[in-house]
């Protein structure tokens, strides 16, 4: 150990704060060294000496002093901010965390298909986790706020009753006679909302045979229970030189993974891009038309035969179509699109 | 819960009181360190008030993670330094009239090897802590505040890396050149024997 190395060492030496290793070469050089030895005598006197020095005695009235200057600050009482947050924002912020899921694991075409099919399974196995809501689901919901008389219940609640899946962190069910607010009753970010969305699916698969290729993918679908539909695919195909037909056809939510298997053996699949058809205006149309004439007719005098009968016409107009709506939800659309590339 | 500790928490909730019985335990040695870092009594003096008055005020931004009175030293640092970096000039004030300091009498024999009258060595004992201070102005700040808070202060080398906010390394490092820096400017001034 040379001295210059030394010297960085003596200082945390004398404080006994260098490692094992260090100390044992300190002292081994110490030995040897009277240079070393003289200067880390100097650092233990100068220590000492510094440790010796005086330092002015605090004047007695800085507490007298101090108290006043306490006494003049603004009256800080640490009350905790709380934040009256209108739900609305926490909802929204709810909402749109959710939308970005959504929009996340659908457009994120960086999946294969067969990924994408489990990915589509465990959605339905975790449809009571999701927590994905349309931007239309939020404005809506922010316009029924605004109806402050009116009884409305929340889509979801009503699904409650119906045929969605519940989860434990569910918003409440309303009676009818309820004059509360949805507002009141979302809870931000435990509320699980049910999206009133039909997925769609989209694949564009690479077919050396076009016509070959259709027949394979409608006979897929009809061997699912479902109807093809075959057009000239839109604007979307990109393909220079290709020739395209686009496949359509719906099926239930729970076919969706394994169809989108089967569909690799038609050709070379591309990556597939996930969609959404929004239902909710349509659907929260129904339910609050659904509402609305349950507690007009609730209300109607028992003797008042013709505005009941009336009344209950057009719920049950109402009602037929939220059904409707809800088979729709649970249908998935599978849009191929097939190209055939055109060698030059 | 530690005495300490609970003082700390009703001080958070408004309890003056309790925050000046605080600054009761601390109010010593927060002097002595601002005085280390201003050089002179009123500074020192005003920057403990300001240090308390500060602690207060952000007593929120305390989270426990380091020892309240590491803390505090660390809020007392920065109110000083702040001051300092201000200011363009530091003036060395002697004040003959200022009371000094008594010493244990054995302690001032061992330091001072000649038979000089008393009132002489206390005059030097002074005049030294004085020099000191001197030099610890010329310095930089990052070395003044590593001789401060380790060699006037007392505080552990931890301590220290919390005041700072750096790693122990960065605390020898610092040190260990401090000191050298100090030790030639003692032996320039014949001060050192």
């Amino acid at each position: 150990m040379r001295c210059e190395q030394m010297r960085e060492l003596l200082s945390p030496y004398m404080d006994q704060m260098t490692n094992e290793k260090e100390t044992r070469m300190v002292e081994a050089h110490l030995v040897v060294c009277p240079e070393c030895k003289r200067e880390l005598k100097q650092l233990q006197r100068m220590v000492a000496l510094m440790g010796n020095l005086e330092s002015p005695q605090l004047p007695e009235h800085f507490s007298a002093d101090f108290h006043r200057r306490l006494m003049n600050e603004q009256p800080l009482i640490f009350r905790n901010p709380e934040l009256k947050r209108p739900r609305k924002q926490a909802w929204i912020a709810a909402g749109v965390a959710g939308l970005a899921l959504t929009v996340g694991v659908y457009a994120s075409s960086l999946l294969p298909m067969g990924m994408v099919a489990d990915l589509w399974q465990d959605k339905e196995n975790n449809q009571k986790k999701t927590t994905t809501v349309a931007v239309d689901d939020i404005i809506q919901r922010i316009q029924l706020w605004g109806h402050q008389d009116k009884d409305i219940q929340s889509p979801e609640q009503i699904a409650d009753k119906g045929t969605t899946a519940t989860s434990p962190g569910k918003v409440q069910n309303l009676g009818p006679a309820s004059t509360e607010q949805p507002a009141t009753e979302v809870i931000p970010e435990k509320v699980q909302v049910e999206p009133k969305l039909a997925d769609v699916f989209k694949s564009t698969i690479k077919v050396d045979n076009l016509n070959d290729s259709v027949t394979k993918v409608v006979q897929i679908a009809e061997a699912n229970g479902a109807q093809a539909r075959v057009t000239q695919a839109g604007n979307e195909v990109q393909a220079l030189n290709g020739i395209t037909r686009e496949v359509s056809f719906k099926v239930s939510s729970e076919q969706v993974g394994a169809i989108l298997k089967q569909l690799e053996i038609v050709g070379q699949t591309g990556m597939p891009v996930g969609d959404q058809v929004v239902y909710t205006e349509q659907y929260s149309e129904a339910v609050n038309h659904i509402q609305m004439l349950e507690n007009q007719i609730s209300e109607l005098d028992s003797s008042d035969e013709a505005n009941r009968i009336k009344l209950q016409t057009e719920l049950q107009v109402w009602q037929d179509k939220k059904v409707k709506l809800e088979k729709e939800l649970q249908m998935a659309t599978i849009r191929v699109q097939l190209v055939q590339e055109v060698n030059p | 819960m530690t005495y300490e500790e609970q003082l700390v928490k009703k001080s958070l909730l408004g309890d003056t009181a309790a925050f000046e019985e605080l600054v009761a335990q601390y109010q010593n040695k927060i002097y002595a360190l601002a005085y280390r870092y201003m050089g002179n009594e009123e500074d020192a003096y005003d920057m403990t008030q300001e240090a308390f008055i500060k602690a207060f005020r952000s007593l929120r931004s305390f989270k426990g993670d380091s020892s309240f009175g590491t803390w505090l030293y660390r809020v007392a640092t920065n109110v000083c330094l702040d001051e300092l970096r201000k200011r363009k000039r530091r003036v060395l004030t002697l004040s003959l009239d200022e009371p000094l300091a008594t010493q244990d009498g054995d302690e001032v024999e061992k330091e001072i090897a000649d038979t000089s009258p008393t009132v002489d060595i206390l005059y030097e004992q002074k005049e030294f802590s004085l020099y000191i201070q001197d030099i610890l102005d010329e310095m930089k700040p990052e070395h003044k505040n590593a001789i401060v808070l380790r060699d006037l202060m007392e505080l552990s080398y931890e301590e220290i890396a919390e005041v700072l906010d750096c790693s122990i390394g960065t605390v020898k490092s610092r040190l260990s050149r401090a000191r050298t820096v100090l030790r030639k400017k003692l032996i320039d001034r014949e001060l050192l024997p």
